[in-house]
């Protein structure tokens, strides 16, 4: 077993730092620890240099163009499409909209959100009378119609499938 | 002077791409050291080196600054050689870099003297000897071993590489300094040959 002493002062011989007064003493006098410094100081010894230039070179030689600076591009892109369709919008509007343009804006955006709104009443009004149509027609026994509608439509896209099927194996 | 990582590296990103040699120069003969005593054949670790800073150079934007520039070089090569290794489905953990006719075991490179982390012995029974106990250690304290006398990391570069605690980091190392002196007791005097210090210190 090593003593405290003994473990103090190879903890310090591992962390690099300097054996001062006591630590010193103990170095001396201890063949052991004496030992354990001289491993530290050979193993330190073992250290790998620089590579060659001929390694270097081959090491270069095989780097594929940097893509990093195409991914670099790709990130600012975003902001320069934005630039650009702010100054295309500049371009149209004649430059820097008058602040009375601006004051119109707020309603604007309000008829927007109106004509938005009325097409998606006008859109669930169309579908609820194509339901409505539909209901009609099964009401009058019009199911035999509707079916042979569906067999027309499912045929018809099965006849064309095959040709364009077809066509690509004659290309190929 | 050699500069910092960081600096060759924001001058490679601003566009001085040939800077990225001197990062080659710096880390190739250590990388390819590490990734040797993981594949166990020199020629196959040379070409995962390659394939290691080829990776590194694709993704330098994506490099993380929080952590050191030579951790994440190595923990690359560290995943590319453990990936080969499964692949080949032979694991082969060696030192043997290279035997020449005096049975030394360590060089990089046989045919550059530069390149052998042996080269300035000139006690060559030493060089021989610390060659042998250092390829007979456990593996996990040969690792350690390597990675700071041979590749020359530093403990915190070594912690976080392996991903350990600091502190467990330095007990090993302290264990696998504290083996090789018992074992190169007679090449170092007869100092260290007392068995003590190896299985007293805590994990």
């Amino acid at each position: 077993m090593i003593d405290s002493a003994c473990q103090a002062v190879r903890r310090a011989l591992e962390d690099g730092g300097d054996l001062v007064g006591g630590a010193r003493l103990h170095l001396e006098a201890c063949p052991s620890c004496r030992a354990h410094a001289a491993v530290l100081v050979t193993l330190d010894r073992l250290r790998v240099g620089e590579a060659d230039s001929e390694t270097v070179q081959r090491v270069m030689a095989a780097l594929p163009p940097a893509p990093w600076r195409h991914r670099r591009l790709a990130a600012w892109l975003p902001i320069a499409a934005g630039l650009a369709l702010f100054g295309l919008g500049l371009g149209l509007l004649g430059g820097i909209p008058a602040p009375g343009a601006v004051a119109a804006l707020p309603g604007a955006l309000g008829s927007l959100a109106g004509w938005l709104g009325s097409s998606l009443l006008d859109a669930v009004a169309a579908a609820r009378g194509g339901a409505e149509a539909v209901r009609a027609l099964l009401a009058v026994e019009g199911l035999s119609l509707v079916l042979w509608l569906l067999l027309t439509a499912a045929g018809s896209g099965l006849a064309v499938r095959a040709l364009v099927r077809r066509r690509a194996e004659v290309r190929r | 002077m050699v500069e910092d990582d960081a600096v060759v590296l924001a001058r490679v990103l601003a566009g001085d791409e040939d800077a990225f040699a001197a990062l080659v120069r710096r880390y190739e003969p250590r990388l390819r050291l590490y990734v040797t005593h993981i594949v166990g054949v020199a020629e196959e670790a040379r070409d995962l080196v390659q394939e290691a800073f080829i990776r590194v150079w694709r993704n330098l934007d994506q490099y993380d600054p929080r952590y050191r520039f030579s951790t994440w070089l190595f923990r690359i090569a560290h995943n590319l050689a453990i990936d080969h290794v499964r692949r080949r489905r032979q694991i082969m953990i060696s030192l043997d870099l290279g035997e020449n006719d005096e049975g030394e075991a360590m060089r990089l490179d046989p045919a550059d003297e530069r390149r052998d982390p042996l080269g300035n012995f000139e006690n060559r029974e030493l060089a021989r000897a610390l060659s042998r106990e250092i390829s007979d250690l456990a593996p996990a304290y040969r690792e350690l071993v390597i990675l700071r006398h041979l590749v020359g990391l530093s403990y915190n570069e070594i912690a976080e590489l392996k991903r350990l605690p600091l502190g467990t980091v330095k007990n090993k190392l302290f264990r696998a300094h504290s083996v090789l002196r018992v074992a190169l007791a007679s090449y170092l005097g007869s100092a260290g040959g007392r068995q003590d210090g190896v299985a007293s210190e805590p994990e």
